[in-house]
């Protein structure tokens, strides 16, 4: 019987995360933004309350839309350049969703330490996204509905408990998985 | 891997993902080599890639994929044509089948193979019934799915789904259009075969019976049964059916365009300035400011297909495409079809093309 799905090299080599960072403190902190309705105001609340937490840390922004190659190198470029860690937001429907793992996987690619924001039940669709893209990235589900706009909503949805796992991500040592050298 | 057993092919594959959820015929060895009768390329030419996993799209992928489908050796050209207009950037074809608008992947055929493979042009162009539309759309559907790795939920995240991605396929009837058949309105010879791709989100019918078989009374029931979500992406396929076609034979199809084009708007406040792909909604318009669904008459396309009578449809918003390739046919293909060509048999419905 023969093979209906084709080759990937994608499913044959397993590219390793970059290794986390000890803590966020004093770091120039990234957030990619995808140009989404919900990408600044979420980015917005997000800085606000890192800024409270890390004192010390800076934050630099970069937008272009993760369409093409091209995109995901300047992407990769901005990131290794001027960040230390790296957010890239928001997946909030396929197109996008697709978008930001590709851009959170460039981000890694350039060696930067990297988490892929969410909306509501696109995790699922963050994670098959990047086992296509060759590496097991990290993201995390901001709980808010699909392409919400609303300041208020966002506020509620961002809070210390997604700041914490958002810093976990950045932080909590790689799984052998993660290091590409877990066997299937 | 599995054996032969349709059941057990069907379950496993189903199990894995590889299939779109009906029943497949088993790709073994001897139907593969079948299938590759049908092309003159070699199994491990590589087409393109689709995905984000870089899927590599091969000679054999198609032919495994257009077994499982149902498909025939004699159809292996249309499918390497189609699995090359997929893999054109410019189809947009990941875009579309990742996107939460659900859009269908709809295939157009035209030159003489259709009447070769009887691909259906004519009564229920759209509908079931005829073994290449079905098997064609379906069998590029599962090349898209199997090479880019696309499932409902994970990356495919259509919100409402569309029941046209099954397939949808359809040749244009041009025996009975008064305009020129519509690849060569694209530059192609009357005698090429083309098949073209674009993706579109709705599938729109109206009818121009008694007082609307009119010239003005066809062309305004396409403008009113323009999709008004069309402003969130660019043009439309109107699909006008041989009857009402005649009634427009002293109008050009440049004319139809540019009807359909100034008369179909949307109030102003719908969507913000003309020209951006992707519209959003503008709260600043004055209700009374209408805006033009299309941007210009060059992204409407007229398409004529189905049986008598007098219903159109619409189909889009467009995304992506279109994309139009040639069907280039192996050497042997007088052979092919005199070994093949039965398998489209059939002793009912209307007659088959040129008979």
């Amino acid at each position: 019987m023969r093979d209906p799905v084709a080759e990937s090299t994608a499913d044959e080599t397993l590219q390793p995360l970059n290794d986390r960072v000890e803590a966020l403190d004093g770091l120039r902190i990234g957030f990619y933004n995808n140009a989404k309705p919900a990408a600044e105001p979420v980015t917005d609340v997000l800085q606000s309350l890192l800024a409270e937490r890390y004192p010390n840390a800076t934050f630099e922004r970069f937008h272009v839309p993760a369409r093409d190659e091209e995109s995901l190198r300047q992407i990769g470029e901005w990131a290794a350049s001027e960040t230390d860690v790296c957010l890239a937001i928001i997946g909030d429907c396929g197109g996008c969703t697709r978008a930001i793992a590709r851009a959170t996987n460039a981000v890694e690619a350039a060696g930067v330490p990297a988490v892929g924001l969410v909306a509501d039940e696109f995790g699922l669709s963050f994670e098959t996204n990047a086992r296509n893209e060759g590496r097991r990235l990290r993201h995390r589900e901001v709980p808010i509905r699909s392409e919400t706009t609303d300041l208020d909503l966002i506020r509620e949805a961002v809070d210390e408990t997604l700041l914490d796992a958002i810093e976990t991500a950045l932080t909590e040592p790689l799984t052998d998985e993660e290091r590409g050298t877990a066997e299937d | 891997m599995p054996d032969d057993s349709i059941d057990e092919v069907y379950e496993a594959y189903y199990e894995s993902g590889s299939t779109d959820g009906l029943p497949v015929i088993p790709p073994t060895d001897r139907r593969v080599d079948r299938m590759l009768e049908g092309t003159d390329l070699a199994p491990e030419m590589e087409i393109g890639r689709l995905g984000n996993r870089q899927g590599r799209l091969t000679v054999e992928t198609v032919a495994v994929n257009g077994v499982m489908a149902g498909c025939l050796p004699i159809h292996m050209p249309v499918l390497i044509a189609g699995a090359r207009a997929q893999v054109a950037p410019g189809s947009e074809m990941i875009e579309a089948s990742v996107g939460t608008d659900s859009s269908a992947h709809l295939f157009l055929l035209n030159g003489p193979i259709r009447e070769v493979l009887d691909v259906n042009s004519d009564t229920g162009a759209f509908g079931p019934g005829f073994r290449s539309n079905q098997t064609i759309g379906r069998a590029l559907g599962l090349i898209l799915q199997n090479t880019a790795g696309h499932h409902p939920g994970e990356q495919a995240m259509g919100v409402i789904g569309n029941p046209f991605k099954n397939t949808l396929v359809t040749g244009e009837n041009e025996r009975k259009t008064p305009w020129e058949p519509f690849h060569v309105e694209r530059g192609y010879d009357d005698d090429e075969n083309t098949i073209t791709v674009t993706n579109v989100n709705c599938f729109v019918q109206s009818s121009n019976y008694g007082r609307n078989k009119t010239k003005t009374g066809i062309l305004s029931r396409l403008v009113y049964n323009t999709p008004s979500q069309l402003g969130f992406r660019k043009g439309a396929v109107y699909v006008i059916s041989p009857a009402n076609a005649h009634e427009l034979r002293d109008v050009s199809k440049r004319e139809v365009k540019e009807y359909i084009y100034e008369n179909a708007v949307v109030p102003g406040e719908s969507f913000s300035s003309p020209g951006k792909r992707r519209r959003t909604p503008d709260p600043e318009a004055l209700n009374d400011v209408r805006r033009r669904v299309h941007d210009s008459p060059e992204e409407i396309e007229v398409v004529v297909a189905g049986g008598e009578g007098a219903w159109n449809a619409v189909l889009g918003p467009m995304e992506g495409g279109p994309t139009t390739v040639r069907i280039d046919l192996p050497d042997d293909w007088d052979a092919l079809l005199d070994d093949y060509r039965s398998g489209l048999d059939r002793d009912w419905g209307q007659p088959l093309h040129g008979e």
